[in-house]
């Protein structure tokens, strides 16, 4: 039970609201999306899973180490995410209430650890459900296969659940070690499969249901592992400083209010990390032609957040890897492409500042000497610049190990396109009353759709470049590639002239 | 005249932001725009800098109508109205740098200008800080640094006092005296009658609008 002062304070909170609450109005929201939307997309997922050609998928020889790198890149997901939203997570008054309190820490934050770590086993539990309900169903393993993946995929979301917390407590400045730490111990175990069985992402590869003998101890380990975890728990909690805590919270709180507010520029800008380092660094060439003063400056720029420029770099490079290996497969290897545009537009975020800054000055009284259009020009090359030749080098790397040597061609154009997104969702201002206009339908009013189609339209773009010039690619080769690139690449432009002109 | 708002006034439905006025400034003039909240001072700025048509009247720079796509215009008017665009991974220093360099000034000239306007506002010895390592009262300091920064004729100015102490507000009237004896015209609102009485050749009082209507 919890400390009596804690429950007291739980429960004013909760009793803030002046009004019953609305439960009806709550079940009718869950029922209708469950029905409207979870149970299709549910019953299509697995459709698409019991086809001949997925379940040859997934019952191949390399599920335990897709499954086991996969699970171990969410490990080092979840180190980096704890920096940013951590499990043990309180609104901002209550966190600053509580924690500026006696009361020891590890017992007023180990409810909420609790309850997102639940979260986290469920999910991961039920992300085991998919493989293998679609292997049960498609008659290629018996049900009793399939419960030590789930089963091990709760123990798994345990453990994950406190590095989350580990990240929490490292903050910032240090949840990137351990994030990248565990990035580097997942890549050399892919790499050389055999270490497998010493981690803990290798254990629950190893739960993978086959039709071979199952293997029952990597489940026990996961037990073991989850247990001693837990365990840690406490001081790990104990450690996290409130200030940090309460920093975290309001950050999330006002992203939470941006996002919802339609404006996700804004959300975004709250959790780009600022720059610290480098301040003696001369950003600013004094005596070099102006395009190159501002190439250098947006250069220098980006190296003062040095984890996020690595990463940028690093994503960008495997943004462009993923699309050459793409162009190699068939079938669902579009996904491939969709993945490695959107991955690539992701990284190319981090050497984006210039670009925002110059959005931003556009629309603000004149401050440069330059022209609006100059200035944004000047503040396209180094994105633009760093953009084709990363992808360019994953691209190479491919080619080089036996990829398409017409991906070298098609990545650098899906780079062109990815950054004219950049560019275009630079100038992205807050959302238009417009879009909240009611559009009714027998499914209820749908303009929540429109605003999140309009909040993702960057990243929806570049996916469907991806995954079109790949389709394109199968279709006709590199000439059908190029006239989906090119009508990307128009359509992007068109919308990007269009939306500068409206700041 | 440099500056000549000429019976302007600036209407929103039913709404009077800016009550019918007139200004005129010569160069090296200061003109302090003085009123209670909602007087229209921040709307009379914002028709000045060619982001607001006015209703009514007629606004001019340098005998020009007001115009924000003229780029001869925008040569002429520099205006702090709200923060300027600040870029989060360059140093103060670099700022002002940089917007010198655009402006085709040579490279000793921005880096001599660029000191003397950060000691000037008393921010010499944070030329190395990031904007968020700021004080609130520093952004506002380094604000009006980077405004003075570029060349121009004339200087919109919306409530250069706001956050700051008596000490640091000497350093705004030193600031503006400065780019006034260069022969540049400041047209500032301002809710301190101490920097209007400091430095102004003439003050302007706003009245509210609502009282006008009524």
């Amino acid at each position: 039970m919890g400390d009596p002062r804690l429950r007291a304070v739980r429960l004013a909170y909760r009793g803030r609201h002046d009004g019953p609450r609305d439960l009806g109005y709550t079940v009718y929201v869950v029922g209708f999306v469950a029905l409207v939307a979870v149970i299709p997309v549910v019953r299509l997922l697995f459709l698409a899973l019991t086809t001949p050609a997925a379940l040859d998928a997934l019952r191949a020889a390399d599920a335990l180490a897709v499954t086991a790198s996969v699970s171990g890149a969410a490990l080092s997901a979840f180190a980096a995410f704890g920096a940013i939203r951590g499990p043990a997570h309180f609104p901002p008054f209550l966190a600053f209430v509580l924690m500026e309190s006696e009361l020891p820490r590890h017992r007023l934050l180990r409810r909420p650890f609790a309850i997102s770590t639940l979260w986290v086993a469920v999910a991961a539990a039920l992300v085991g459900v998919v493989p293998g309900v679609a292997l049960v169903l498609g008659n290629e393993v018996d049900l009793l296969r399939c419960v030590p993946l789930v089963l091990g995929g709760a123990a798994f979301g345990v453990s994950a659940g406190v590095v989350w917390a580990w990240g929490q407590r490292l903050g910032r400045a240090r949840a990137w070690v351990l994030s990248t730490a565990v990035g580097l111990a997942v890549a050399l175990s892919t790499a050389v499969p055999w270490l497998f069985v010493a981690t803990p992402w290798g254990w629950l590869g190893m739960l993978y249901p086959s039709a071979d003998d199952p293997v029952i101890w990597p489940l026990w380990a996961l037990v073991a592992l989850a247990t001693v975890a837990w365990a840690t728990a406490r001081p790990i909690l104990g450690g996290i400083a409130a200030a940090d805590l309460v920093d975290q919270s309001k950050r999330w709180e006002a992203a939470s209010s941006a996002a919802i507010s339609g404006d996700p520029s804004l959300a975004l800008s709250t959790f780009r990390p600022l720059p610290s380092t480098g301040r003696t660094w001369n950003a600013i060439a004094l005596r070099a032609p102006l395009p190159a003063v501002f190439w250098f400056r947006d250069l220098v720029g980006a190296c003062r957040t040095p984890v996020r420029f690595t990463f940028s770099y690093v994503g960008l490079v495997a943004g462009g890897a993923l699309v050459t290996v793409a162009l190699s497969w068939d079938g669902t290897g579009w996904l491939a492409g969709a993945a490695g545009a959107l991955l690539s537009f992701i990284a190319l975020g981090g050497l984006s500042d210039g670009l925002r800054h110059a959005a931003e000055a556009y629309a603000a009284p004149q401050l440069y000497g330059l022209s609006r259009g100059s200035l944004v020009r000047h503040h396209s090359s180094f994105p633009l610049s760093s953009a084709l030749t990363a992808v360019l080098v994953g691209s190479g790397i491919i080619v080089l190990c036996g990829g398409t040597a017409s991906g070298l061609l098609i990545s650098v154009a899906v780079a062109a396109v990815v950054f004219l997104v950049r560019l275009f969702d630079s100038a992205k201002g807050p959302l238009s009353p417009a879009l909240l206009s009611p559009i009714p339908t027998p499914f209820g009013d749908l303009s929540g759709t429109v605003v999140l189609v309009w909040e993702a339209d960057a990243a929806l773009l570049v996916t469907a470049a991806g995954a079109l010039t790949v389709l394109g690619f199968y279709a006709g080769g590199v000439a059908a590639a190029a006239a989906a690139v090119v009508t990307a690449f128009v359509a992007v432009a068109v919308l990007g002239v269009r939306r500068f002109r409206q700041l | 005249m440099l500056v000549n708002a000429d019976g302007v006034s600036v209407t929103i439905g039913e709404t009077v932001l800016l009550a019918t006025t007139s200004i005129q400034a010569e160069a090296g003039e200061v003109v302090a725009l003085r009123g209670g909240n909602g007087s229209g001072k921040t709307t009379l700025l914002r028709v000045l800098a060619g982001v607001m048509p006015p209703t009514a009247g007629r606004a001019e720079i340098a005998s020009e109508p007001v115009n924000q796509s003229s780029p001869i215009f925008r040569r002429r008017v520099a205006s702090l109205i709200g923060l300027p665009p600040l870029a989060r991974n360059l140093t103060l220093a670099e700022h002002l740098r940089l917007v010198g360099l655009t402006w085709n000034e040579s490279p000793e000239s921005v880096d001599a200008a660029t000191r003397k306007l950060l000691d000037t506002f008393g921010l010499g010895a944070l030329g190395s800080r990031f904007p968020h390592e700021l004080s609130s009262g520093q952004t506002q300091l380094f604000a009006l640094a980077l405004t003075f920064a570029r060349p121009s004729d004339v200087i919109l100015l919306d409530e250069p006092e706001q956050r700051l102490d008596a000490d640091r507000l000497a350093r705004v009237r030193d600031g503006i005296r400065g780019v006034v004896a260069q022969g540049r015209t400041v047209v500032m609102a301002t809710h301190s009658q101490w920097l209007a009485d400091e430095i102004s050749t003439q003050t302007v009082t706003l009245v509210e609008a609502a009282a006008v209507d009524g």
